[in-house]
């Protein structure tokens, strides 16, 4: 299975949100990363058809994704972002609603429903109505979703948003243990989540995008513009205005920040390992 | 067809040699395992054809479709019990019954976006276009149901079947006029959707009514041609919308506003 995208191109007016991407994936996980506004929902929107590309077109093993239609769809999971839910129905009755979008037959449906629940840790809730539920739950119910139909390719938008630190564990080891033999796309603003499970990393700048490879090919990118530097709390002020400061942690009286620079940024700087946080951030500078 | 494509592969190699070659017996090796891990991946699931989906739509829909034109009718029902010559005048009022049962199929239509649930609901199966065909199927045969209670009704009353055929068509025209409108307003992906629907139904109930009171001559036996002419334009104003739904689907794109 090959998922191809080729010069995909979305304009809005003047504004290019997606311009001229060009990738082919194959099985794996892949993470979607860029800043708010680089494009990424855009190009999932084009991914998953219901969006249409001023240019380009996507390909699922040679055949233009539109023209395989239901057919292409009925390999699909998605999550959007910003997803709403009938505020009457309960966790079951929603996905049992899905599964007939889907056109999972009824027995089929309800057996899948009751495994997913479970595996989002909503069995116990599974009767109460979806308007109860707090942010976390209602985004594991849309996850659950996305995975009724067992799909072959899994697009997800922000699919950690809203989950604390232990429901972001459960999902990534579900996403890891989901993925073999599929196409799973991820965007996240929360780099950690990307670094644990995405096999490969896209990294879209400006609607472009601008490096893709495994987590050590792109941080190797960033190697050698990493630097530690010990400052004073007045001094930390400056460089934080003068230098892209990635992080900064206060030791007794001094504050050491971590600064992305290409050269040295001062004698006392002393270079550190990259992480893919440090490229991205690197990235988004405009470097 | 990746059977066929196997066996063809097989004979093909089987005819080009009686003994085994390493290397091609290696490449079938390697293809036979890809397909067998395609096949473990996502074995060939059952999937429902559109009545089923129909018959889904309608166990989850049905009840609030069902429900609001019972109610519309119970509204047009008081009406007629209890508004005065109403029967008499009933060929005048028949467009703003029928308004109503469009009205009220108005959320049923647009609940999806309503609670921005359009995105979600685009990437199944089904996908907008069809979950709005069957939609528009169950509030159609629901509204049926409702202004033939109705007519049934009024033609109890007045003891005469006289000017059914013109009733039908006084109904039948505002209704397409309104169900093209909304339709069309969906497709033109106006974001204003629900309010600029319900405004549009509205303001042809209150239309018709002006129509009414202004120019009666318009309902007078004389002016069936007009209504005749009028039913097949926007009779055809109707059919070209779900012409475009149609070729949507068939085109494995999106129709209308989406998330």
């Amino acid at each position: 299975m090959e998922l191809s995208v080729d010069r995909l191109t979305k304009q809005y007016g003047k504004k290019i949100a997606v311009d001229c991407v060009s990738t082919v994936m194959k099985p794996g996980v892949y993470g979607l990363l860029g800043e708010n506004g680089a494009g990424k929902t855009t190009l999932m929107r084009m991914l998953c058809a219901i969006l249409e590309a001023t240019a380009g077109e996507v390909f699922l093993d040679g055949k233009e994704i539109c023209a395989l239609g239901a057919d292409y769809r009925d390999l699909l999971g998605y999550l959007p972002q910003d997803f709403g839910y009938y505020p009457n129905y309960t966790a079951r009755e929603f996905l049992l609603y899905m599964a007939a979008l889907k056109g999972i037959p009824r027995d089929m449906a309800k057996k899948r429903a009751q495994e997913l629940l479970e595996v989002v840790g909503l069995n116990e809730v599974e009767a109460k109505k979806i308007k109860t539920f707090s942010g976390g739950m209602k985004q594991r119910v849309g996850i659950a979703q996305a995975l009724l139909n067992q799909p072959k390719i899994l697009i997800l938008d922000e699919p950690t948003a809203g989950l604390d630190p232990k429901e972001r564990v459960r999902f990534r080891n579900l996403i890891s243990d989901y993925a073999a033999g599929r196409i799973v796309i991820l965007s996240t603003h929360i780099v950690s989540d990307i670094e644990a499970i995405a096999d490969e990393v896209l990294l879209m700048r400006k609607g472009k995008l601008i490096s893709q490879g495994t987590v050590p090919e792109l941080t190797k990118e960033a190697e050698g513009k990493v630097w530690e530097l010990a400052v004073s709390p007045k001094e930390a002020k400056v460089w934080q205005e003068k230098a892209a400061v990635a992080n900064l942690r206060h030791e007794g009286e001094q504050v050491v920040l971590r600064i992305l620079a290409d050269d040295k940024p001062a004698e006392e700087a002393v270079p550190c390992e990259a992480t893919l946080e440090d490229l991205y951030l690197y990235s988004v500078q405009g470097k | 067809m990746r059977d066929r494509e196997l066996k063809t592969y097989l004979q093909g190699s089987l005819r080009q040699g009686a003994a085994v070659r390493i290397e091609k017996k290696r490449e079938t090796v390697a293809r036979c395992r890809a397909i067998l891990r395609e096949k473990t991946v996502c074995p060939a699931e059952k999937r429902t054809g559109f009545w089923q989906f129909l018959s889904d739509v309608f166990r989850f829909e049905g009840l609030s479709i069902f429900g609001l034109q019972a109610g519309v009718l119970l509204l047009i029902c008081t009406m007629l019990g209890t508004i005065k010559n109403i029967i008499e005048n009933a060929p005048y009022y028949i467009p703003v019954f029928t308004l109503l049962f469009a009205l009220a199929i108005i959320p049923s239509l647009m609940r999806s976006q309503f609670y921005k649930m359009g995105e979600m609901e685009a990437v199944t199966r089904a996908s907008n276009v069809e979950i709005l065909l069957a939609k528009l199927i169950l509030s159609g045969a629901a509204n049926l149901i409702g202004i033939t209670v109705v007519l049934c009704l009024i033609l109890y009353a007045r003891q005469s079947v006289g000017g059914l055929g013109q009733m039908i068509l006084y109904g039948l025209v505002p209704y397409l006029v309104c169900i093209s409108t909304i339709l069309r307003l969906i497709r033109l992906r106006r974001n204003e959707k629900l309010s600029i629907c319900a405004v549009v139904t509205i303001g042809c109930c209150a239309g018709w009514m002006i129509l009414a009171n202004q120019m009666p001559q318009i309902y007078e036996t004389s002016a069936t041609g007009v209504w005749i002419l009028l039913l097949f334009v926007f009779g055809g104003f109707f059919g070209r919308e779900i012409r475009f739904m149609m070729e949507r689907k068939r085109e494995g794109k999106g129709y209308g506003i989406i998330g």
